[in-house]
């Protein structure tokens, strides 16, 4: 783990988890550990857990987060395989066939002991649709 | 990765390079970039849902207690954000410092009820992964659930409950100025 003093009194921390798949194991025990420091000071929880499998952009956030993050969409340049640049917002829009939606935060990932401490977050699901179509399989 | 999901990691990079600038406005904004009045738009998304799944039931339920916890909370939510701009537009650093505090606390109101039943682990009142969803979330979960498994009291109880979670938020980012 990193922390990371910038010149704001704000600080980033940078986590990896164990245990995930098991039942979200390191980060609910470490939000348990943590949890006076967390309510007292958190800002945001960034998940990233299936950060790229594929070539479709998702995003799932609490939603005083959407605006900020659709609006960051748009100033990344996404690799459009030969094609002309687009960007990333560009490649979110065309995942959800022109109605583009910020997911609304379920679980399965390691976010959910922060959601569930009142911490804002977001989780980057790349490939989202995949999800919908596994569950009728 | 390399040979199919992404050769040249090139989406990776651009992933990354959306995360980087996401955590670097997060911690480096003078006002912390949140959109509260967005949480009131959702709110009555959610409202809206959730009258239809009541309607479906054959039921009724009560929530007026809801919905008027909902408009208190967008009053406050608008509230916030012309404070937001005011302050900006002044350079007041002290107030600044008020709305940066009462935008990283308000969330903490929705987990203020204690847990959902039969999950207390679960304490967000307007949204947790459902009992049969698998991954995916249900909104306003003890209303909507009681309302799905036919424990209609338990639904009513949970308006309230929601309700106060919501109101708690509402009074978190509520200006000290307001009565």
């Amino acid at each position: 783990m990193v922390s990371q003093k910038h010149e704001t009194d704000l600080y980033s921390v940078l986590a990896s988890w164990d245990a995930e798949e098991y039942g979200l194991v390191g980060s609910v025990e470490w939000v348990e550990e943590h949890i006076n420091w967390l309510k007292d000071t958190a800002i945001a929880y960034i998940n990233v857990d299936v950060a790229v499998s594929g070539p479709r952009p998702g995003l799932g956030s609490t939603p005083e987060l959407h605006t900020i993050g659709t609006e960051i969409l748009k100033k990344v340049i996404y690799p459009n395989f030969g094609g002309f640049n687009i960007s990333l917002w560009d490649a979110w829009y065309n995942t959800y066939d022109g109605k583009p939606r910020v997911e609304v935060l379920g679980s399965g990932s390691d976010f959910t002991a922060f959601l569930h401490s009142g911490i804002s977050a977001v989780c980057d699901h790349h490939n989202p649709l995949s999800r919908g179509v596994s569950k009728l399989t | 990765m390399s040979k199919f999901g992404d050769p040249g990691f090139h989406v990776h990079a651009a992933i990354g390079q959306y995360l980087s600038l996401l955590v670097y406005h997060l911690v480096s904004d003078d006002v912390i970039p949140f959109d509260l009045p967005n949480y009131a738009v959702e709110l009555r998304a959610y409202l809206k849902d959730l009258s239809a799944l009541i309607a479906a039931s054959n039921k009724t339920i009560d929530l007026s207690e809801l919905s008027g916890a909902i408009d208190i909370f967008e009053k406050r939510a608008a509230e916030i954000k012309e404070a937001e701009k005011r302050a900006v537009a002044l350079g007041d650093q002290r107030l600044i410092k008020v709305i940066n505090s009462k935008y990283r606390d308000f969330q903490r109101g929705f987990v203020s009820q204690g847990g959902l039943p039969s999950r207390e682990f679960y304490k967000h009142v307007v949204t947790a992964p459902g009992i049969d969803t698998g991954y995916a979330a249900i909104t306003f979960p003890g209303i909507s659930e009681g309302v799905q498994y036919g424990q209609f009291e338990r639904a009513q109880e949970w308006v309230g409950r929601t309700a106060k979670g919501i109101l708690r938020a509402a009074e978190i980012i509520r200006s000290s100025r307001e009565r």
